[in-house]
């Protein structure tokens, strides 16, 4: 556990490793963890919450029967988590015909950070800082982010949205990024 | 739009590190990236800039878990991890008429009877887990029906006892962004009936199922028609079919 994150990217990676060779308990290490914030992710996009609620079950068991598709070596296990909570939520409404993504979401600021449905589990300073930090971005990169992250659109999605060409709209979140772990590190230290 | 652009060069593959990071590629882009990162240094030495933001933006936003949903996500465990569940399906039966049409199809049916008897439903709860279409899959008649063309062939998952028929991980070729794919039902007599268009993901695959009648149905064919379209007809361009026995 690092500080302020419930877990950090080394632990989240050790843990799957467990799960790749069976490990009951570092599934239900993860789980416990994260099964909170796989749960938002997926309630992003589909808003029928008995629907999310199975849908988040399938994310977990793919968690238990996927972990050895995760490249431990090398890739990053919430950029893993998130893709796998994106793609089964949309695959989800797609086959069922119930494509309940936010309509208008860019409606960015920081307010689409607020959500009535959603517990605020983290301390309000942790919250407080990501929004700072993410206000401190530049609005082009802000909204990129905001729409990939928090709407669950892929880059060519929000390329879409935007009417923006893609390779500026990567370059975008590439930036944003980078500026935006540098702003919670500055945060993190001080 | 282009969503191939990423299997063009290095250099594409290394502007996609923020999408990565932040959970914005598809499935198939995901994939491509992080074989990327096998051989990639400085694209790892990016993503370790960015873990902290991944990190904290993943834990965000936390949803209440119902305790319900919280023990059935912690009995996920209870099925077999796949090097076990490998050797158990070895020993559990195929489900019957399924003829020798399909290896696809076998296995998932063989999959499907096999999350059943180890108790997924203890953990999904009622159907809504399993797709319609891979319900359709899991039906004991269920067969399967080549639709073959000059240029692909897919497979089609028929059951007659559900009337319904579906496409399970199936992929079509490249359409132009106005046109979609149609199915259609060619029955023993009379015209053919529309079943619908056939909705594709960024990687031109399907998992979908239809409302069809089977006992009386000659063949199914698949056409290319004006997306958004509902046709009365097929167009001339029905480029797959495959015939009942």
């Amino acid at each position: 556990m690092s500080g302020l994150n419930p877990m950090s990217s080394a632990r989240a990676r050790d843990l799957l490793i467990g799960i790749a060779g069976g490990d009951r308990t570092a599934f239900d290490i993860f789980a416990r963890e994260v099964t909170p914030f796989v749960h938002a992710r997926v309630s992003r996009i589909i808003w029928d919450q008995a629907a999310a609620e199975d849908v988040t079950q399938v994310v977990m068991l793919k968690v238990w029967t996927g972990a050895n598709r995760f490249n431990s070596g090398r890739g990053n296990a919430f950029a893993w988590l998130t893709t796998m909570c994106r793609n089964t939520a949309i695959d989800h409404c797609r086959v069922e015909q119930r494509h309940q993504r936010i309509s208008d979401a860019a409606k960015e600021s920081a307010e689409v950070l607020d959500d009535n449905v959603l517990d605020e589990t983290l301390a309000a300073a942790e919250r407080r800082e990501v929004r700072i930090a993410l206000a401190s971005l530049n609005s082009s990169q802000r909204d990129a982010i905001q729409l990939a992250y928090f709407e669950g659109l892929t880059y060519v999605e929000v390329a879409e949205r935007l009417g923006e060409p893609e390779g500026t709209v990567k370059a975008r979140i590439r930036r944003g990024m980078i500026q935006l772990s540098r702003l919670l590190g500055e945060t993190h230290v001080n | 739009m282009s969503t191939d652009n990423y299997s063009e060069t290095d250099d594409s593959m290394h502007s996609l590190t923020g999408a990565y990071m932040a959970g914005a590629l598809s499935t198939a882009q995901f994939e491509l990236y992080e074989a990327h990162l096998e051989t990639c240094d400085s694209c790892i030495a990016e993503i370790n800039e960015m873990e902290l933001a991944a990190e904290k933006l993943f834990f965000h936003h936390a949803a209440s878990v119902p305790e319900e949903l919280m023990a059935k996500v912690l009995a996920v465990p209870d099925r077999p991890h796949p090097s076990s569940a490998a050797q158990s399906a070895m020993v559990l039966p195929t489900p019957k008429s399924m003829g020798s049409k399909s290896a696809r199809l076998r296995l998932f049916a063989l999959a499907a009877a096999f999350i059943v008897i180890v108790g997924f439903g203890l953990v999904v709860n009622q159907s809504r887990t399993l797709s319609r279409a891979e319900q359709v899959a899991a039906m004991n008649d269920a067969e399967s029906l080549d639709l073959t063309g000059e240029d692909f062939s897919i497979e089609l998952v028929i059951s007659e006892s559900s009337s319904s028929v579906a496409f399970i991980d199936q992929e079509f070729s490249a359409l132009e962004s106005d046109k979609a794919y149609a199915l259609w039902r060619i029955p023993v007599e009379g015209v053919p009936e529309f079943l619908g268009l056939i909705r594709l993901n960024d990687d031109r695959k399907t998992d979908q199922a239809f409302d069809a009648s089977v006992a009386d149905a000659a063949a199914f064919a698949v056409s290319i028609e004006e997306a958004e379209a509902s046709p009365q007809a097929p167009s001339d361009q029905v480029i797959l079919v495959g015939q009942l026995s």
